[in-house]
């Protein structure tokens, strides 16, 4: 049986994409696992899709996705290490319908969602309202998502 | 090599590349893969020596993907940092194939060179210089 995004799973994703990581990672170890796994994953999908869209528009340019990629990666050593860039670009590009992620690990293309979406988050600079906003939209894609 | 320095388009870059990656796998130009990587690496740390970061570095071969979109395509990010990298810091980079390592040293050169705001005789002098290191790569075997 498929599950709804949870309250709670909401909140875990607010907590990290608010850079409050003492809660993000409370909330996160609370999280039901075997929900989570279809839930939260969906949920962040839904997100990084949402943000994407709000970045790049409907018609994307690779050339800004290399460069916004770019622009992640040279934020901190840690970041530069951990993404891969032809990765980073491809989990993009692919929600545009271009290319495809069959030969990735969900691992991996979760945790390239998780860096970026950080990424497209932070230079959008939303206040509490304008983010919960976004989260009831990310929510409601991942519900369709899962549905 | 000239040739593709001095190219004006993608076009021409890319007839440029084909004949030069031609050429050093016929092995018809001893001694072109040492002069590129000299050239390369004179280049490199004419434009980000002294005190560079890796944040640079990814900055810098982004740029060059999202200029062209030959270079997006072609250009393997990571083999194209650790170049420069490499070139920088003197420490061996990851050693990919020997073909996506020229390709990147021969793109970044090119994008170096336009950065740099060389000239012909500017391009002659560093190419000058880097023979003067390739030979004595090869004469070391380095």
């Amino acid at each position: 049986m498929i599950m709804p995004v949870t309250d709670a799973q909401v909140a875990t994703l607010r907590a990290l994409l608010s850079d409050d990581t003492d809660h993000y990672e409370q909330l996160f170890g609370q999280l039901d696992r075997a929900q989570a796994r279809s839930g939260y994953t969906a949920l962040v999908t839904g997100a990084f899709c949402e943000a994407v869209e709000r970045r790049f528009g409907r018609n994307y340019q690779p050339a800004d996705v290399i460069a916004f990629v770019g622009q992640v990666r040279a934020r901190s050593e840690r970041v530069a290490k951990g993404l891969d860039p032809d990765v980073a670009e491809r989990v993009i590009r692919v929600v545009y319908g271009d290319g495809s992620l069959a030969d990735l690990s969900d691992s991996a293309v979760v945790s390239a969602q998780l860096v970026l979406l950080g990424g497209l988050i932070a230079d959008e600079q939303l206040d509490a309202p304008e983010l919960d906003a976004f989260l009831a939209g990310a929510r409601k894609l991942a519900d369709q998502l899962m549905s | 090599m000239h040739a593709y320095l001095s190219a004006s388009s993608d076009a021409e870059a890319a007839e440029a590349e084909r004949q030069f990656i031609m050429l050093a796998r016929t092995g018809d130009a001893d001694g072109i893969g040492e002069l590129l990587y000299a050239a390369f690496v004179i280049a490199a740390r004419r434009a980000f020596a002294p005190s560079w970061e890796s944040a640079d570095l990814i900055r810098f071969v982004a740029d060059v993907r999202s200029s062209s979109g030959e270079a997006s395509g072609i250009l393997d990010p990571k083999v194209a940092e650790n170049q420069l990298r490499a070139a920088l810091s003197q420490e061996p980079a990851p050693c990919p194939d020997e073909e996506a390592r020229a390709r990147a040293q021969l793109i970044l050169l090119a994008t170096l060179t336009n950065r740099l705001g060389l000239t012909t005789s500017g391009l002659d002098k560093l190419l000058s210089d880097g023979r003067t290191t390739a030979d004595d790569l090869i004469r070391t075997g380095g």
